[in-house]
């Protein structure tokens, strides 16, 4: 028996015929026993909802909120426990006003050079970065000021 | 750990924290309550005391208002857990689900999870 009459047209049809069922079986059994995209590792991520306090409260200080598109405060040297002097008003005084804001009541006026302890803040409104102060010879002189008018000193 | 959360809303205006599970349920937590309950090990005084349930001392303790009790942010960490940052900046608790599900304040969770950690101190 010769090569010509071993590998005739019939042996060489059935051999590419078992070749592919052999690819065929060996691909459907590669996607049963592959891991399936899990509906049940890990989990679909639930929603998750931020709802940001308000920034003025009616019966207590504002409490500092954070708002990434605010522009951040510029570092003035202001911060809480330090002691701030009101400047710039060419003697027309502060208003200082019982919470953060413009529209917020004015509580009285500060003195051109008046010193003050800050205990609170930064609140960013209204366009202005707001201190909560008090008077460290007077704790009812207490309120919020915008620090455009504020310098830091230090302990007087 | 089964429990996986729903839906989850920060609130600060009421200052909670509300996740809806998928089995339906519905918790809710004071911001001081998760503060007090922070799972770091720097909170909870060592790595051994740390466990997966809160320790039921948590809902007994009062945390005044304060910068440690005042939320700055929440993160989704992976898909297991929250990150709390706090304005205090204190931010190392990583809850994870079966951990805040332990934590509902809820009658029937404190019944559930109370009584689990009674046994497992027996």
């Amino acid at each position: 028996m010769n090569l010509t009459q071993l590998f005739n047209r019939r042996v060489m049809l059935g051999a590419i015929l078992i070749a592919g069922l052999l690819l065929l079986i060996t691909i459907i059994s590669i996607g049963f026993t592959s891991p399936l995209q899990p509906s049940d590792v890990g989990f679909a991520p639930a929603n998750l909802t931020v709802i940001a306090a308000p920034t003025v409260t009616s019966n207590a200080p504002p409490t500092p909120t954070i708002d990434p598109f605010a522009p951040t405060p510029v570092p003035t040297g202001i911060a809480i426990g330090n002691y701030v002097q009101i400047t710039g008003t060419d003697g027309e005084g502060l208003r200082i006003r019982s919470e953060a804001g413009l529209n917020s009541e004015s509580a009285f006026l500060g003195f051109d050079s008046e010193v003050f302890l800050v205990q609170d803040g930064p609140v960013v409104l209204d366009g202005y970065v707001w201190w909560f102060l008090v008077a460290p010879y007077d704790e009812t002189r207490n309120g919020w000021a915008a620090a455009d008018f504020l310098s830091y000193i230090p302990s007087p | 750990m089964t429990e996986r959360p729903a839906n989850i809303t920060v609130n600060k205006k009421t200052r909670e924290l509300t996740i809806v599970w998928d089995d339906a349920h519905t918790s809710v937590y004071p911001f001081d309550l998760l503060r007090a309950a922070c799972p770091c090990a720097s909170c909870r005084g060592g790595h051994e005391n740390m466990k997966p349930e809160p320790d039921p001392s948590v809902f007994v303790l009062k945390m005044a208002e304060s910068p440690s009790t005042r939320l700055a942010n929440v993160v989704k960490t992976g898909s297991y857990a929250l990150t709390f940052v706090w304005e205090d900046g204190h931010d190392y608790g990583i809850y994870n689900w079966h951990y805040l599900r332990a934590l509902c304040p809820c009658e029937e969770d404190r019944k559930k999870f109370g009584s689990a950690d009674e046994q497992k101190n027996d």
